[in-house]
């Protein structure tokens, strides 16, 4: 087929396919190529282009409160996202770890509300997710890049690799979209409106605008909304032609429990005698393997935590949030010592428990197409706090006991969430579940709502673990591919 | 960590000059300085006000409730302080370390030396 720029089309095109996947990030990028290796031709809608646009970023304008940070109030979504081929991936950081048991099971603790499917059915098809980043499927253990990796000598601690490699998926699959007989790509076109039929169960088209001004339409048998934990539901809740609370939003919870992975700006390590730092493993140009400290499965159970992981950062913030006592720590440890410890850094990055009152919603103010801009309030809960706080407590005693170094394990002012960054990875906000009381798309990514309509990525995850979403929402969209290959031929 | 988090790319701070005064190590006796000068600022420099914020805390939360009980956390010839900090001290530190007895003062772990010793510069400071 082909790759398609719909300023070249005449106003009132409708494009038509099998599937019709909303966004050209990775997940919309994974799910049209495997659809194609099934036999299964798609639509692959992107709003942007093959590199960055000014006026194109400016669609994925929009405000983000940060309530309980000192991030400020008004925080630039457009910053986050990235509206081009390859979406996201064309900023990233590329670590990607699966997620493990524990991340999917309903404890009380998380908000009770698990997965509804297990771990073996999620990531099913996580080696070709892992393939498709252009990672080792088969090396997730420390022992496989570390030989000689000593144990952890603490019973709630262990180590776990990240495998880190950037691809900006866009570039790295342009050639295969381009020669694929089953996918066509339709650069800059914007999805506005999902309209449903009159029973308001089943998607007839969608409504497509160009920056340039034209009206377009695409229909196909199945559509899924692959846009992203912010624009997916942006995108339901402005499509209020047919149904007054936006398409799927009979229960009110398109956008709900919005979560990122909030991690705390670099703190300083006061170095111990053991204070070796672990070195990343070069596997290939900008390929990497590293090693972070985390909380065991059997910790998070028994002390009833959500995951977190602690790794060593290059460079620590402008200033030391405690540089009177912090100087005084490193001046006490030093003491009398023939070889000064020098300063480090950590970062440690936390799991949320899902919160229904940090959500996305519409703005007052519309975009250059009339649309109305979204506005994001992630919130970070008095639970989420006492969550930082055990787990760093954690942390700072096996460092210090293990003589790597003197963490500080109370917030030099306020609170431990005050002292955040954003990840942007943006979650939860099309929650899967197995009712429509308690959330969005079914085990199947089906919205309960709407029979032909899916969402893929993030947004649907009902938990969040503390590891990078990316990999394992590409593993649950070729899930997504299996069964729509039973859903559009039968 | 392993975010996208855009950190600002500057070279970490090195604290002050802490790390210049603890660097002398053995050479750090403090009687062999003037002795109008304060001989604890002597050996801690610009870390000096840290010290004694430690060592106020540790006194004030009981974990050396004063000079007698420093002391006798600290090993016979620091006390004295006749012989400067050397190697000796931070051995015990890191022996201290590496067996798990810690205390928690101002949100930092310490070993019962490190306090001791901070407690015994902020009772000194305040005689």
């Amino acid at each position: 087929m082909a790759i398609i720029d719909a300023d070249e089309l005449t106003a009132g095109t409708r494009l038509e396919s099998r599937v019709c996947i909303v966004g050209a990030g990775p997940v919309g990028i994974s799910l049209s190529l495997r659809l194609a290796e099934l036999g299964i031709s798609s639509l692959l809608l992107e709003s942007g282009g093959r590199e960055p646009e000014d006026d194109t970023q400016g669609l994925a304008a929009g405000r983000m409160r940060t309530a309980n940070t000192d991030l400020g109030p008004d925080l630039e979504l457009s910053t986050m996202r990235v509206r081009m081929l390859g979406g996201s991936t064309n900023h990233w950081g590329g670590a990607s770890r699966p997620f493990s048991e524990v991340d999917f099971e309903p404890n009380a603790w998380r908000g009770g509300h698990g997965w509804p499917i297990l771990r073996s059915d999620a990531l099913e098809f996580v080696d070709a997710a892992a393939s498709f980043l252009r990672l080792d499927p088969a090396r997730w253990g420390v022992s496989d890049w570390y030989a000689d990796a000593p144990p952890v000598e603490d019973p709630n601690l262990e180590e776990q690799v990240f495998q880190v490699l950037p691809m900006p998926a866009g570039s790295a699959y342009h050639e295969d979209l381009e020669r694929s007989e089953r996918v066509e790509l339709v650069l800059h076109t914007n999805a506005t409106r999902v309209r449903l039929d009159e029973s308001g169960t089943r998607v007839t088209e969608l409504e497509l605008k160009t920056l340039a001004g034209a009206d377009l339409s695409a229909m196909a048998a199945v559509y899924v909304l692959a846009a992203g934990g912010v624009e997916t539901p942006r995108l339901l809740l402005a499509s209020r032609d047919d149904v007054s609370a936006g398409v799927g939003n009979s229960s009110g919870l398109v956008g709900r429990y919005f979560a990122d992975h909030p991690a705390l700006r670099p703190l300083p390590l006061v170095p111990g005698p053991r204070a070796a730092k672990p070195e990343a493993i070069s596997v290939a140009p900008a390929f990497e393997v590293t090693k972070v400290l985390t909380l065991t499965e059997g910790a998070q159970r028994r002390l009833e935590l959500p995951g977190a992981h602690l790794s060593f950062a290059e460079f620590g913030p402008p200033a030391v949030p405690d540089p009177e006592i912090a100087g005084g720590v490193e001046a006490l440890a030093n003491l009398g010592s023939p070889d000064p410890y020098e300063l480090r850094w950590v970062v440690i990055a936390f799991e949320t428990i899902p919160n229904a009152e940090s959500r996305v919603t519409l703005s007052d103010e519309r975009d250059p197409l009339g649309e109305p801009r979204a506005f994001v309030d992630w919130q970070l809960s008095d639970d989420d706090e006492g969550v930082m706080q055990r787990t760093i407590e954690l942390f700072a005693r096996h460092l210090a006991r293990a003589g790597i170094g003197r963490l500080r394990a109370q917030p030099h002012r306020g609170s431990w969430r005050e002292q955040v960054d954003v990840s942007s990875h943006h979650m939860g906000t099309m929650r899967m579940g197995t009712s429509a009381s308690d959330s969005v798309v079914d085990t199947n990514l089906r919205l309960h709502d709407i029979e032909n309509l899916y969402a893929a990525g993030s947004s649907v995850f009902p938990s969040f673990a503390d590891v990078n979403p990316t990999l394992n929402a590409i593993a649950l969209c070729y899930r997504l591919a299996e069964h729509l290959r039973r859903e559009v031929t039968t | 960590m392993i975010s996208e988090s855009t950190l600002t790319r500057r070279r970490f701070l090195v604290f002050g000059a802490a790390v210049g005064v603890a660097a002398c190590g053995t050479g750090c006796g403090l009687f062999d300085r003037d002795s109008s000068e304060n001989p604890w600022e002597a050996v801690f420099g610009d870390a000096m006000a840290g010290v004694l914020v430690i060592g106020r805390g540790a006194v004030e939360r009981g974990i050396v409730p004063d000079e007698d009980a420093a002391r006798a956390a600290l090993p016979d010839d620091v006390p004295a302080l006749g012989s400067g900090f050397d190697r000796s001290f931070h051995e015990l530190v890191d022996e201290q370390l590496l067996s798990g007895e810690l205390v928690e003062i101002e949100g930092y772990p310490f070993v019962p030396a490190e306090a001791a010793l901070a407690a015994l510069v902020y009772l000194d400071e305040e005689s």
